[in-house]
């Protein structure tokens, strides 16, 4: 894409699927994935960057789908909140979400979901400090954050045990 | 909240990307992690013709760890300084820096060379670069050439770069032996920009009298303000024996600071006042660590 | 079965957390055109509007300016009329040559799709011929301020009396008299969903269906009705998944009306969201208030009286009449004895977004203010606030208790129930009080600076008039509830889900509850105001009772026995004295509704096992609550950092605690920010300031402090399941507790707080100018 123009020819694996499209410049990848793909999963909270709800990952690192273009990611590989239960049912997070009752209203949590589930690959024995921080770019005006940062360190426990399990075996 | 229409171009060699700078100059937006332009765009605040998306510039990803001297492509994200434990060590600054800048996910699409390129004056990585003496490597068509710190950054949003020129690396010096360094700033809430930031470099001699200090402020004028402190009454003692309170009044004193919506002209001052005294006793105290960590070995 | 009370996990959640809700804006029809609303940048101005650049634009497929629309829809109707509110004064439609606060509707631009809706919206040029802007509150009352409408004489838009007793009388005689000036200033809902409608004509039923995020569907079935001059029955409103209410999103803006004019005229589906910034600037606001009151009291520290004076900003309209400073004025008693009471409210128009209630609704200004003084009497005379607030609060014997005036919904004000010095006393256990004391003080020595904040509240909840709820028994056994007020996330589909559960005596999972439809029940006036579960669940407790005798009448024809002696249990309808003989519910249902073509078997019951039932409360039910905190403030940088917070509530009898306890956190975190961060700000033209998050600040995870709760309950004796609403008791009292904490952290300071929210600049701008601002009168 050496001369500029005002669309792109993209191909972009979302969840393991690859679209390839052609979009306008400017299409953002929270436009993109919920109208070009119809995966509403993701939400659009400010479109400035300011309240995590468009959150996916790129690549496997966070990333805002409000600042970010369709057409930077040619290439990449986004997975959404969509993508975080597998064929194995839902990923510990969002049974703890469930089970914590981390979530009102909703329509933060799957931002809340992809960050949590990005945090808990990194880190697996997290604080209390830790997850309050690595949550700190997700607003959520219903729960005061309590019993999603309660979710996150449930999961974590969960996900320890997993591990220890399939170890053992 | 959608952005304008543009053109949008991934150059994939630098070749390419500085002839469409040369083309469109200040028509054309290079985007790198998108972090600080994107909002602009979405809000209709900014309306480039033509958006340069950098990232499939294979340099623009190049980190190298030198002796002296971290050289870190335009696209290496702020992230990197979190993950990477060989980069922490040798640029402990940024290190501690980083974490407050943003959130997670904004630092792992952000890169460290954008968010300096912004040039927001109360951004952490500009102080970092300030302080440091950090150099910027730019090139247009016409060549390349160096800037320092100090003249890179001329106003709130504004740098010396030229709408030709492009960043391709930003130079920062690594820790030296014997110098601690601090960071600590004042935020409304955790990843918001600075109320004021405030960086130190205190170096020691092995008796622990203080050799150099300098200290750099953001969010108290339109760029960060470096002010050298070694002629200053710091020099020769012990840190714990000397006037950091009055030392930092003084620096203080000097800064005119803006009143806007999260905070007074006057509380700028005085905090800066204040964590200037907290970072330069903590740089102290880990040039001493430092010190004591050589003697060991 | 016991779900009634139970922490059971929701319903709602499993297509929340996978992705799989449905928003307003994931709502795609076929042909949907996009709007955009073009607003007024000026806060006062006539104007001329060019739409013809917009028009021209390529995607764009109309423009729409006041001229534009059909007469019934050019004005907002008044949703909640109250003759408290002497000059109403109602926003258009779109705004009609004269604009009075920045963000006003001015034209809608139609396009295919809202990037070009944006781009053609850069087009619309209008032309303002500014008018003087009326912004500050206490300068519009003055003969010099420009009007806000010109036809008033002057700013105000009412002025309302609250009084008991004789306060003068009281003030002359007393021992002890403080005064504040005390301000609250604004800030909104911002609910992380924004608003947005959607609309089109469904040709097959030849009706209008709009989806839209309303907390009052059938109030909007009404308005949309009279605009489009058709029916109600030709009007269908729904509510997908919404993401937050608060209260803001419970009355009638522009686009309510204008989405489904627009669709009907093009005939088109068609799509409107707001985005951030228009929420931001144009979603109304709430809060702003100034208090000018005095306490006053005996030597032991008795309250005599409160009187006094507090100017309430609208806004440009007052699109939710007087209700928010009626409630400030009818809330300032609060859970205590205040023998007598004077306040006037003077309702002002300002150049500014209107006014609509926001979660807490004028109560977390009344308990700021009444905590505030009685802080100040503690503080001069020497009493421990918790002693203090003891001496005053009304005891449990004194229940119900007659505050002595009339309330917001007409009735005298009666508490029904509480018991809050046990509140209190709780809440000081759960902290430790005396030694948490201790150690401040001890800490004190140490230079650093900790306090302990208390403050106990009432919440005006579950008012009326009513709700209806419709209710069957499938034929499969399991049940279905109809009711009509929408969820913003109140997790209303578990809590009635359990509420049914228990009467019909069939599990929880077998119980589905419908809503946001207004084709599901007939009437309903909506969720607000911490209504929905005492109204509502009271509705439904009341149908699946009807349900369930009329299960256990054909249960005995069936079983050869009387009624008396069944009962329902685990799906069937059982012998009590043999629960081995039982007859499915299924089977109930099957027998009720006979054999097609034959009579109807048992003819007296009528076919079919479903019911409508309606519940109205005869007036409030009133939460009460008592939070305390424990903060440390650094004093050179005037961080404060909550260290513990704690919220004992009495909210009745609570259907799903753990649903609770959730509204009580959340509450807690608006009050966090309300007490810190969220201030909408304007400029002296009017000019708002914080269009974005970066500069609305909301509390985050880092901010919001873990809240300990606990529950005690006086069940109230107004609605059958001895409930109270819990919606809003979170928000109330935490910029008061966390004042008054901050406060008493910074005692040898002299720091004195008359206002919030505030930041760490105002922290340590108050703590540079000591000197009081109260003025003091001791005998
Ligand atoms: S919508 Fe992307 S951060 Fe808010
Ligand atoms: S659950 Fe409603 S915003 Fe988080």
């Amino acid at each position: 894409m050496n001369t500029p123009s005002k669309r792109t020819q993209i191909s972009i694996t979302v969840n393991g699927k690859t679209y390839s499209r052609d979009v306008e410049a400017r299409r953002t990848l929270a436009d993109f994935l919920r109208e070009d793909l119809g995966l509403t999963g993701t939400h659009i909270g400010c479109e400035h960057g300011a309240c995590g709800a468009c959150t996916v990952t790129v690549d496997g690192m966070l990333a805002r789908s409000c600042l970010t273009l369709a057409s930077q990611m040619d290439g990449c590989e986004i997975r959404t909140v969509e993508g975080l239960s597998g064929p194995n049912g839902l990923h510990p997070i969002q049974a703890a979400f469930k089970e914590h009752h981390a979530l009102q209203c909703g329509y933060c949590t799957p931002g809340f979901l992809v960050t949590a589930a990005a945090m808990l690959e990194e880190t697996q024995d997290p604080t209390e400090g830790q997850v309050r921080d690595w949550l700190s770019g997700n607003i959520c005006r219903c729960t005061g954050y309590q019993f999603i940062v309660d979710a996150v360190l449930s999961a974590a426990e969960t996900m320890r045990s997993e591990t220890e399990e399939r170890d053992a075996s | 909240m959608k952005p304008p229409v543009f053109e949008f171009a991934a150059p994939d060699s630098l070749e390419h990307c500085l002839d469409l700078l040369e083309r469109y100059g200040d028509e054309a937006k290079p985007i790198a992690g998108g972090q600080s332009l994107m909002p602009l765009l979405n809000l209709r605040m900014a309306a480039p013709a033509v958006v340069i998306d950098i990232a499939r510039v294979p340099d623009f990803h190049a980190l190298r760890i030198e002796d002296r001297t971290v050289r870190v492509g335009p696209m290496v994200r702020q992230r990197v300084m979190e993950t990477n434990t060989d980069l922490r060590a040798r640029v402990p600054l940024l290190a501690e820096a980083v974490g407050l800048i943003g959130h997670v996910a904004t630092r792992s699409r952000g890169t460290i060379v954008g968010s300096m390129c912004h040039a927001d004056p109360a951004a952490e990585l500009p102080v970092c670069a300030t302080l440091l003496g950090a150099e910027f490597a730019v090139a247009s068509k016409g060549g390349t050439r160096t800037i320092d710190a100090d003249s890179f950054f001329l106003d709130a949003l504004m740098t010396t770069l030229e709408p030709e020129e492009i960043v391709t690396g930003v130079h920062l010096p690594t820790a030296m032996p014997g110098v601690g360094y601090a960071f600590d700033e004042v935020s409304r809430r955790r990843g918001d920009f600075a109320l004021v930031a405030v960086a130190a470099a205190v170096g020691l001699s092995d008796d622990g009298l203080v050799t150099s200090a300098d200290i750099a402020i953001g969010g108290a004028s339109g760029r960060p303000e470096r002010f050298p402190l070694t002629e200053t009454a710091l020099s020769g003692r012990r840190i714990e024996e000397a006037p950091l309170r009055e030392i930092a009044r003084e620096v203080c004193d000097r800064l005119e600071p803006e009143s806007d919506l999260h905070a007074s002209a006057d509380y700028r001052r005085r905090i800066s006042e204040e964590l200037m005294t907290r970072v330069l006793a903590d740089a102290a105290s880990r040039a001493r660590k430092d010190l004591t960590r050589e003697h060991a070995l | 079965m016991g779900q009634f009370g139970k922490r059971q996990v929701r319903a709602e959640d499993d297509r929340l957390i996978t992705g799989r809700g449905c928003y307003i804006d994931d709502i795609t029809l076929p042909n949907m055109a996009h709007i955009v609303v073009v607003r007024s940048q000026a806060a006062h101005a006539r104007i001329t509007v060019d739409t013809s650049d917009a028009r021209a634009l390529d995607g764009v497929i109309a423009v729409f300016t006041a001229e534009d629309l059909p007469e019934a829809a050019r004005i907002l109707p008044d949703c909640h009329p109250n003759p408290a509110l002497t000059n109403p004064r109602g926003p258009s439609v779109l705004a009609n040559g004269l604009v009075r606060y920045v963000g006003e509707p001015i034209a809608a631009i139609v396009a295919e799709n809202r990037y070009i809706a944006e781009d053609a919206a850069e087009l619309v040029q209008v032309d303002y011929e500014t008018e003087a802007a009326v912004i500050d509150l206490e300068k519009a009352l003055t003969k010099q301020s420009a009007r806000v409408h010109e036809d008033l004489p002057s700013n105000l838009a009412a002025l309302i009396n609250i009084a008991t007793g004789n306060a003068d009388s009281a003030f002359a005689k007393a021992h002890c008299v403080v005064k504040e000036r005390l301000e609250i200033q604004r800030g909104a809902g911002q609910a992380m969903e924004t608003r947005g409608v959607v609309a089109h004509w469904n040709r097959f039923e030849d009706r209008m269906v709009v989806w839209n995020v309303s907390q009052v569907p059938y109030v909007h079935r009404t308005a949309i009705a009279n605009a489009l001059g058709l029916p109600e029955r030709q009007v269908q409103v729904q509510n997908p998944d919404v993401g937050g209410g608060f209260g803001y999103k419970g009355l009638t803006y522009t686009e309510d009306i204008l989405v489904p004019v627009v669709a009907r005229q093009l005939d088109r589906p068609v799509k409107w969201i707001e985005d951030r910034r228009e929420h931001l600037i144009a979603s109304y606001h709430e809060r702003t208030q100034i208090h000018e009151l005095e306490m006053a009291t005996t030597e032991d520290g008795t309250i005599l009286g409160i009187r006094g004076r507090f100017y309430h900003d609208t806004g440009a309209y007052t699109p939710w009449g007087p209700v928010v400073p009626l409630l400030t004025a009818v809330n300032i008693p609060g859970p205590y004895r205040v023998p007598n009471y004077a306040v006037q409210c003077d309702i002002v128009y300002t150049n500014t977004t209107p006014v609509a209630p926001v979660r807490g609704a004028g109560r977390p200004q009344a308990c700021y203010v009444t905590e505030r003084l009685l802080d100040r009497v503690g503080k001069e005379l020497g009493i421990d606030p918790a002693a203090l607030r003891k001496r005053n609060l009304i005891t449990a014997e004194e229940y119900p208790y007659d505050v002595g005036f009339i309330s917001r919904d007409g009735t005298r004000r009666t508490y029904d129930s509480g018991n809050v010095p046990a509140l209190l006393d709780r809440a000081l256990e759960i902290l430790d009080y005396d030694n948490t004391l201790a150690d401040c003080a001890k800490l004190r020595t140490e230079g650093r600076y900790r306090g302990i904040g208390i403050a106990c509240c009432v919440e005006d909840t579950g008012l009326g008039p009513f709700e209806e709820v419709g209710m069957s028994i499938e034929a499969d056994g399991s049940v279905t509830v109809r009711m009509g007020t929408p969820s913003q996330g109140q997790g209303q589909k578990t809590s009635f889900a359990q509420v049914a559960a228990d009467i019909l005596g069939v599990p929880f999972d077998k119980v589905k509850v419908l809503t946001g439809n207004t084709d599901l029940v007939r009437y309903s006036i909506g969720t607000f105001a911490s209504r929905a579960g005492v109204v509502t669940g009271s509705a439904v407790s009341i149908a699946a009772n009807q349900l369930k005798e009329r299960a256990c009448a054909i249960g005995a024809v069936l079983l050869q026995t009387s009624p008396e002696e069944l009962d329902l249990k685990d799906g069937k309808v059982v012998l009590k004295a043999d629960e081995t003989r039982s007859i499915d519910l299924a089977q109930i249902v099957h027998t009720s509704l006979g054999e097609s073509g034959n009579p109807l078997p048992l003819p007296d019951f009528g076919p079919g096992m479903s019911t409508t039932a309606s519940f109205s409360p005869p007036t409030n039910t009133f939460a009460t609550g008592c939070h305390a905190a424990l903060v440390e403030v650094d004093p050179a940088t005037c961080k404060v950092e909550i260290l513990r917070y704690i919220a004992v509530e009495d909210f009745g009898n609570l259907i799903n605690p753990l649903i609770v306890d959730g509204q009580v956190i959340g509450g807690v975190s608006l009050g966090v920010g309300n007490t810190f961060f969220e201030k909408a700000v304007y400029d002296s033209e009017g000019q708002i300031l914080t269009g974005t998050f970066m500069d609305y600040l909301v509390a985050t995870s880092m901010d919001v402090p873990r809240v300990e709760i606990d529950h005690l309950s006086t069940p109230s004796p107004l609605n059958p399941l001895g409930m109270k609403g819990a919606g809003q008791g979170g928000t109330i009292p935490v910029p008061a507790v966390i004042s008054s904490a901050v406060e008493n952290a910074l005692e040898p300071f002299g720091v004195h707080l008359c206002a919030v929210p505030f930041s760490e600049s105002d922290l340590f701008q108050n703590l540079r100018n000591d000197d009081s601002k109260s003025t003091r009168k001791s005998a």
